[in-house]
């Protein structure tokens, strides 16, 4: 029979650092109280043993949940069939081991069968701490581990020693008052005091405050819109070298197979086709990746509570608050976990409000699309194209707070509101493990938009190629794609790009960085024969509509750059939005809405570009 | 009162109030009690949250939430 754990406690004491050392998984941890709002399930690493699954969950100040993501952690407590009865594992960080125990008196009260690990026990080393751990476990009559989540230290006494019978105490819901908090209070000072023997300490938070008297001062947000600009900038700085070697490598591929087989059909669809396709798109993974190990380097750093709290104001006069901050910031990687990271926010309105500007970020997805339209503009400069590029990115933090500013005139707010901010110890991030992380994710990336960018470059050749005329492609204008293409060119028109734009930017709605690679499929195939071999950006540069005037202008590519900025073309998005504001009528709005002013701004660049520029 | 930096506090008293009961609970899980010492580290720039510290817990605090404890 297999047993299961709970691991609970308060934010930020280790809980997924123990949980990926017990089950081998490779869960985010991050240096911020708050970073896991889903509780997950795993079987321990077969290194350790077998038939035992272990829980993740959010962290909780206290068994009276306060917060979505602290009622998560209620529900598994309570709720959930499958491990309301099992025993927890209580995990507290034992630099903050007094204010910690509240819980192990809570717990007691609510009648749950549980166990405690003290966690960084490396720290308490290097405090030079001493704490008699088996006189505390006797004390309160629970049993104590100590844990190193650096080195895994001390795992398998505390797997040996978990209970393999589960008591059928009922647990009791418990509400406390200020009485019950002094008490515990009390209590734990004095058995803390019992065991604990302190040499000459050191105070090991003494860095910390040092830093922060220099990224918490009057110059804060000088280091702040510092370190966001390196964040965005280096990412193109740094993946240039990179991008152009997976270009150089798809040329040399393409050209491979057309030599091999001149003229053959097959060989023509592989080069022109898929392998332009995916060469469109990958050219700009080496930025996903750097944005991911950029990301990632600062969530373990513990500077984003620090960010948080910094602009915890300027944020609330735009009817937003320092939490929707690490919500925001994950939205420039991917909206799905961020809209999820709303759960961290206790005020239904500012979570309300976070939540609709998510999607607005510049996500992953994105960032082929202004990489390409971004080169368009400022051929060969790289250098101002990363400012350009974190311009962006500032840009829709802008018109976030523009959107927040005008629904915060709408949503009263909502009397449920705290900030409370505990500032972590800073920590050295730890490399090896942000890397790998950032190379799955970019995996994971790639194989997510692998499928739909085959499955376009096939049906938009396969479009050009049909119906055969005397069993030979058509003329574009008669084949299926070139007709589809007329019927939608009005829709388009304002914009100031023709069909084959539009094409593009239908297929975005399965998957944005598709528009890049469709541009590269539907702009081949309709090349005259001399520009076939031609890269993407020389074809744009010279592709015309039908009176002669060119396509790519200023005004049309900064059109389709705010459309890209605003629309919502994500339906993954969706589904989450309609699954964690338990509103579908909200997201089908913010859906049309969206995508509405996306499409209206960018007619309006576009004309107003054309009135006053040409 | 005004406030001096780096100074260390007794809390006199923790201010309920009915415009927003949960701040004073959340208080109170951090475990802030009457009684306690606490250090005011700084504040942050243009109105910004307050730094508190103490032995058990180092956190920034909104002056909204900052004003619950009555220190002395
Ligand atoms: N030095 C040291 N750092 C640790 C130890 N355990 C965890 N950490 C770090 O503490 C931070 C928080 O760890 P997590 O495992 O994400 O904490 P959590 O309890 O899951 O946090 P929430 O999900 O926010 O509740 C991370 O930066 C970890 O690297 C430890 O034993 N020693
Ligand atoms: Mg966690």
């Amino acid at each position: 029979m297999s047993h299961t754990y709970v691991l609970v406690g308060q934010p930020n004491s280790g809980k997924t650092t123990l949980y990926n050392w017990l089950t081998g998984s490779n869960y985010k941890t991050v240096n911020y109280p708050g970073s896991t709002i889903e509780y997950s399930m795993g079987s321990i690493d077969l290194k350790h043993g077998t038939n035992k699954s272990f829980v993740d969950t959010p962290g909780t100040y206290s068994l009276i949940p306060k917060s979505p993501d602290e009622i998560v952690t209620g529900k598994v407590l309570y709720d959930n069939e499958q491990t309301n009865k099992a025993h927890c594992i209580l995990v507290i960080d034992g630099v903050h081991l007094e204010r910690q125990m509240t819980l192990v008196f809570q717990m007691k009260q609510a009648s749950i069968d549980f166990s405690i690990v003290v966690t960084m026990a490396d720290l308490l080393k290097e405090q030079n701490t001493q704490i008699d751990f088996a006189a505390l476990s006797k004390n309160i009559g629970v049993a104590v581990y100590v844990f190193n989540g650096q080195t895994s230290e001390g795992i398998d006494k505390l797997i040996a020693g978990l209970p393999l019978t589960v008591s059928e105490k009922p647990r009791k819901k418990i509400s406390w008052t200020y009485l019950d908090f002094q008490r515990a209070r009390i209590d734990a000072m004095e058995e803390v005091e019992k065991v604990t023997r302190k040499g000459n300490t050191n105070d090991i938070y003494g860095f910390t405050k040092k830093l922060d008297s220099w990224l918490l001062s009057k110059l804060g947000f000088v280091f702040f819109f510092g370190i966001m600009t390196l964040l965005f900038a280096s990412l193109f700085w740094f993946s240039a070298p990179f991008s152009d070697l997976i270009e150089a490598g798809f040329s040399y591929v393409s050209t491979q197979i057309e030599t091999a087989f001149p003229d053959s059909f097959l060989a023509t669809f592989l080069s022109q086709g898929i392998v332009a396709s995916f060469a469109a798109v990958l050219v700009f993974v080496p930025q996903i990746l750097f944005l991911f190990l950029g990301l990632g380097f600062l969530e373990s750093s513990g500077y984003l509570p620090r960010a948080a709290a910094l602009i915890d104001h300027p944020l609330q006069k735009m009817g937003l608050g320092g939490r929707s901050f690490v919500p925001i910031l994950s939205g420039f990687a991917c909206a799905v976990p961020a809209l999820m990271a709303t759960r961290n926010i206790s005020s239904k309105r500012d979570r309300f409000i976070t939540s609709f500007i998510i999607p607005m970020m510049s996500c992953s997805a994105r960032l082929p699309v202004y990489g390409l339209l971004l080169l368009f503009l400022f051929p060969d400069n790289a250098f101002l194209i990363g400012l350009v590029f974190a311009g962006l990115y500032f840009l829709s933090l802008f018109f976030g707070a523009v959107a927040s500013l005008i629904l915060s005139k709408f949503v009263k707010p909502s009397k449920d509101q705290f900030f409370m901010m505990e500032l972590p110890l800073y920590r050295r991030p730890r490399i090896r493990i942000i890397i790998k992380q950032a190379l799955s994710k970019t995996r994971s990336y790639i194989t997510r938009a692998g499928p739909i960018i085959i499955f376009f470059a096939v049906l938009l050749w396969l479009g050009a190629q049909f119906p055969r005329v005397n069993s030979q492609a058509p003329e574009l204008a008669e084949s299926y794609i070139g007709q589809l293409g007329q019927v939608m060119e009005p829709v388009f028109k304002p914009m100031g790009v023709d069909w084959r734009v539009g094409v593009g930017l239908i297929s975005a709605f399965a998957a944005r960085e598709v528009f890049v690679s469709t541009m590269a499929v539907t702009f081949k195939v309709t090349a005259d024969e001399e520009h076939q071999e031609k890269d993407l950006l020389q074809i744009m540069n010279q592709a015309k509509f039908a009176d002669g005037t060119p396509i790519f202008t200023v005004g049309s590519v900064l059109g389709l750059i705010f459309f890209f900025m605003i629309a919502l073309q994500c339906m993954t998005t969706v589904a989450t939005q309609i699954r964690e504001s338990g509103s579908a009528k909200f997201a089908w709005t913010q859906l049309i809405v969206l995508n509405l002013v996306a499409y209206v701004g960018a007619v309006v660049i576009n004309q107003a570009y054309r009135l006053f520029f040409l | 009162m005004s406030i001096e930096f780096n100074r260390s506090y007794k809390i006199q008293k923790i201010l309920k109030s009915d415009q927003n009961a949960e701040i004073t609970d959340r208080l109170y899980d951090l475990g802030f009690v009457e009684g306690l010492e606490v250090i005011v580290e700084k504040r942050m720039p243009f109105g910004g949250p307050w730094i508190v510290s103490s032995t058990m817990i180092y956190v920034a605090l909104r002056d909204e939430e900052f004003q619950r404890l009555e220190l002395v």
